[in-house]
């Protein structure tokens, strides 16, 4: 019979892994390698590195792993291996993904985003598939330090604790970043709303 | 409220957490009548949805699956074999040390064993076995030295130039048959300068670019390999 793991937490797994059960090991990766994975591609814009990085992180847990002293949340400390992972490849590999920047414009031409989430018409949900686009983009193009805080906070939910754990710094600089990464990811997506040519045009597609 | 302190707490109430409701209310007042705060509430309000909505797609974004079996079957083998981590599948090995290939696992092995036969020429008379450890341990067919046949002196010593080795003198029953490990395949009758009986794991063959089962990586074999002059393994003979 098969036995469940779902009741353990991750430091139990952990330690269960260290010990040599591979069912224990195949449990965390199973939590864990999406938030390993998505964190390591949007942080890089790269599926090669990200696979590389989703590697490395398990690999160290493997042989790490009996070393965790449960100082912080499993979470910073998982985060905290895939960070440097990516930090160091992205030094290594001098892969900096940059975007072209686009001219700022008046905040007043936005659209409201809520809208078009909130329409279940097709054409609207591919409005909407076009905005998270844009969104990905958005953030893909932030310098790094930027990037970083926003994936943690917003996409992975951390607390700015943890992204502070995390990153090594003060929570403060947390939210200033924050603050600024987002005051920038405004910018860009008003300014991504003004191109009308990646636009899509509701009133002609209805005809 | 004023703008520089709307500025301040825009984040926290874009994204609900603005505990204090009385101060909500009023950042929301001073947003509709200030139009600069109402088009920032707009800009980060746009933000924090697509956000959030990015999130709740990427919810469902997991890593391919070749590397959840990558990993597992790596765990698997430190397993069973008590190595660390780093003896992986192919595609992990090949990834991490691009560098590792069997031209580069031959000259490492020729550099090992030569400094090994500098070492135990000072101290071992010639033609004496050495131990078979658990990994790496050799019995190195050292060349002869016929002009004085003084054994209890190193060869490379006395003899001017040793004699090479050939792989007629070997019994050819006890190993199979001669595998080339270079794109040419040496003849029976080729001269070799050293020929080393090593121990090794299965997995180094691989590094050779022979082909084996994965399930077997983990076991000691022994094999004759065959270096060139230039220190280079030429080919190798496992025994049977």
């Amino acid at each position: 019979m098969k036995k469940s793991l779902d009741h353990l937490g991750d430091e139990e797994l952990l330690r269960q892994m260290s010990a040599g059960d591979s069912l224990a090991f195949a449990e965390l990766y199973r939590r864990w390698q999406s938030s390993v994975y998505r964190f390591a591609l949007r942080m890089s814009g790269a599926e090669a590195l990200a696979e590389d990085v989703t590697q490395d992180v398990f690999l160290t847990l493997m042989r790490d792993g009996g070393q965790y002293e449960g100082r912080g949340t499993f979470s910073s400390y998982v985060f905290t291996i895939t960070r440097h992972s990516v930090l160091r490849r992205l030094q290594r590999e001098r892969r900096f993904i940059s975007f072209e920047q686009k001219t700022d414009v008046e905040a007043d031409n936005e659209l409201p985003f809520e809208e078009a989430i909130l329409d279940e018409d097709p054409l609207a949900q591919l409005a909407r598939n076009e905005m998270i686009e844009a969104v990905r983009q958005a953030v893909q193009a932030l310098p790094l330090h930027y990037r970083e805080v926003v994936l943690l906070c917003h996409l992975h939910e951390l607390s700015y604790a943890e992204a502070a754990e995390i990153i090594g710094c003060e929570i403060g600089t947390v939210c200033s970043r924050l603050y600024r990464a987002r005051a920038l990811l405004g910018k860009r997506l008003a300014a991504l709303k003004s191109e009308p040519a990646p636009q899509l045009n509701l009133a002609r597609c209805s005809i | 409220m004023n703008c520089r302190q709307f500025e301040k707490i825009i984040v926290n109430l874009t994204c609900d957490q603005l505990a204090d409701a009385a101060e909500r209310c009023e950042a929301l007042a001073h947003a509709q009548s200030c139009a600069l705060c109402g088009a920032r509430l707009a800009r980060q309000q746009t933000v924090a949805a697509g956000l959030s909505a990015l999130a709740t797609q990427e919810q469902a974004l997991n890593a391919p699956v070749h590397i959840g079996a990558s990993l597992m079957a790596a765990f698997e083998r430190q397993q069973t074999s008590a190595a660390p981590p780093n003896v992986l599948s192919e595609t992990i090995r090949f990834r991490l040390f691009p560098l590792l290939n069997w031209r580069w696992a031959a000259a490492m092995a020729a550099i090992l064993i030569i400094a090994g036969l500098a070492a135990s020429l000072r101290q071992r008379p010639i033609r004496q076995s050495l131990p078979i450890q658990n990994e790496i341990a050799a019995e190195v067919t050292l060349p002869v030295n016929q002009s004085t046949g003084d054994e209890t002196r190193p060869a490379v010593k006395v003899a001017p130039k040793p004699k090479r080795n050939r792989i007629a003198q070997h019994n050819p029953d006890e190993y199979g048959e001669l595998i080339s490990l270079m794109p040419i395949a040496p003849t029976e009758t080729e001269e070799f300068q050293q020929v080393v009986r090593m121990q090794i794991p299965r997995s180094t063959l691989r590094l050779w670019g022979l082909p084996l089962n994965e399930e077997s990586d983990s076991e000691q074999i022994i094999a004759k390999v065959y270096f060139s002059e230039d220190g280079v393994a030429r080919a190798i003979r496992l025994h049977n």
